[in-house]
């Protein structure tokens, strides 16, 4: 089966008087045929590699062979944590987001959320959010499964593949499963939770997947960064009680169209947006040549 | 996995960066490995198209050595794999080669050195760490490891298509696909069978008793290993 709309989710969990995360493990029972222990313990297997990519990535200091990214998250936290502009819950989270996409730049391991690309965004705010309420794991594992909705209507409807649909469906639904997550860590109605995924992921609708050279580094890296900032603000506006005027549904669909009518230039092909400036073409030239350059050609022997 | 498992969305627990080009690198490397059945000595691998480019900023000379050790996409040691095989003194060797228009952009030729046993595969990497094995040892194939997948190299004598079959049916497995193509003036075949399950190892052993078979492996699932229950 798959998920085309949240609709059923939310009329289920208003008339249950139960929150999006536990109407969540339910399903997820169901499908398994497994106990929630099972379910729980599954996802606490997921949540630990996040934890530990998040608290490997903001030590990481060297820069990647490309030497396009690496050791901006230790910047961050070190020039700016005490004097920040925005709050040091900001600083923290969006460091942690641009550490675990550092951490995957570096070969480390880490969970597709829902890409390797997108896979900061989620475990930075569920892991900020966590720490900012002192949430307990049964919580943090539930917001999880409040974020895992978003992303499988998301795939259902549209998609989840930057090649596909551009980075929208990438780290802009990452950051709206990741709005979903905090605002059911903090305590939010089901309806609330999707509604902060709808203003989050309306303001992503459109974003191009342009990678310099191909390589998951720039813009990624730091997209993942600013984006779990923005879904930790759709999260408050949503807890506020501000409406998104376009219910989720629609938005998905909405960008399941925009996906369609991208270019398949800036659908990661490298080949439009940021891979195609000076900058991006000087790197790809610099990184094929050096890679090239340091194969011998199997004709040659 | 089912459709609407949050486990599709928040996983699989990888290796970065690339799931084209490490997860997808690490699965060929072990695919040859798997094929030729135990760790190899000397072994040459070739990069093809995008593979032969951008192989360095996606790790994917590690991610091939991983999978050659045996490693799955979510071992912590492939990022390290390259001095793993070096200690354990196995030769790797990487090429850049052009197979023609007719391969996928992101593949990759693996050939394991070893006059008794010589191992050779072509294989893609689709996307999403998804690969397809299109050749083995010079014969086509399609072999995506969705399934748990037999490979069988044999003499196309009449009646061994039906002894294998009978084979598996005797143990109750459930057959999804079988392709089976010979070799015209050689006389050879290669039959890949999937399966729905992992097949017992006296299965193995019995396919190989069948008169005129040379060769009998058994791929588990690509997946194998990342199940979460
Ligand atoms: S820009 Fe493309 S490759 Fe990078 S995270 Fe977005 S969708 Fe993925």
């Amino acid at each position: 089966m798959t998920l085309t709309s949240v609709e059923p989710f939310i009329l289920q969990a208003e008339a249950e008087g139960k929150s999006l995360g536990e109407i969540m493990i339910e399903h997820e029972m169901e499908i398994q045929e497994v106990s929630r222990e099972e379910i729980m313990s599954a996802m606490g297997k997921i949540w630990k590699v996040m934890v530990s990519s998040i608290k490997n990535g903001i030590k990481i200091e060297q820069r990647s062979p490309s030497g396009m990214s690496g050791g901006d998250a230790v910047i961050l936290l070190k020039n700016r944590k005490s004097k920040s502009i925005t709050g040091s819950t900001i600083i923290k989270v969006v460091s942690r987001a641009i550490g675990v996409g550092e951490f995957n730049s570096s070969m480390g391991t880490i969970v597709a959320s829902p890409t390797a690309g997108s896979s900061g965004v989620v475990p930075a705010v569920v892991y900020t959010v966590a720490e900012k309420l002192k949430a307990s794991e049964e919580t943090i594992i539930k917001g999880l499964f409040a974020s895992s909705l978003i992303g499988l209507v998301c795939d259902a409807v549209a998609s989840t593949s930057g090649s596909e649909h551009g980075c929208q469906a990438e780290i802009g639904v990452s950051a709206a499963m990741a709005a979903a997550a905090a605002v059911e860590i903090a305590g939010g109605t089901c309806k609330q939770a999707v509604n902060a995924a709808a203003l989050m992921l309306k303001n992503s609708l459109g974003l191009a997947c342009d990678p310099i050279a191909g390589l998951v580094e720039v813009p990624c890296i730091k997209r993942n960064g600013i984006m779990a900032a923005s879904a930790l603000v759709a999260a408050d506006m949503s807890l506020a009680g501000i409406e998104s005027v376009v219910p989720f549904d629609d938005v998905e669909i909405a960008m399941d169209e925009i996906g369609r009518m991208m270019p398949c230039e800036i659908k990661e092909t490298s080949e439009g947006g940021l891979a195609n400036t000076k900058t991006g073409r000087g790197y790809k030239n610099w990184l094929r040549s050096s890679g090239a350059n340091q194969l011998q050609d199997a004709s040659d022997d | 996995m089912a459709d609407d498992s949050a486990f599709r969305i928040l996983g699989p627990i990888m290796t970065g960066p690339s799931s084209s080009h490490t997860a997808g690198a690490v699965r060929i490397g072990r695919t040859a490995r798997l094929l030729y059945g135990k760790e190899p000595k000397k072994v040459t691998v070739f990069f093809h198209g995008s593979f032969a480019e951008t192989w360095k900023g996606h790790g994917s000379d590690k991610a091939v050595i991983g999978g050659l050790l045996g490693f799955k996409t979510f071992d912590e040691r492939i990022k390290i794999a390259d001095e793993l095989a070096k200690k354990a003194e196995i030769d790797i060797q990487f090429k850049r080669i052009r197979l023609g228009a007719n391969y996928h952009p992101n593949s990759i030729k693996i050939v394991i050195e070893d006059p008794e046993q010589p191992t050779e595969i072509i294989a893609e990497s689709v996307g999403g760490g998804d690969i397809v094995i299109r050749e083995i040892l010079g014969f086509a194939t399609e072999i995506t490891g969705n399934e748990v997948t037999l490979i069988l190299r044999h003499k196309d004598f009449i009646g061994t298509l039906s002894k294998i079959t009978g084979l598996i049916s005797e143990y109750n497995l459930n057959i999804v696909s079988l392709c089976s193509k010979d070799i015209p003036r050689e006389d050879i075949a290669m039959t890949t069978i999937e399966i729905e399950e992992q097949a017992p190892a006296e299965l193995e052993a019995k396919l190989a008793k069948i008169k005129g078979m040379d060769l009998v492996r058994i791929l588990p699932k690509l997946t194998e290993g990342e199940e979460m229950f």
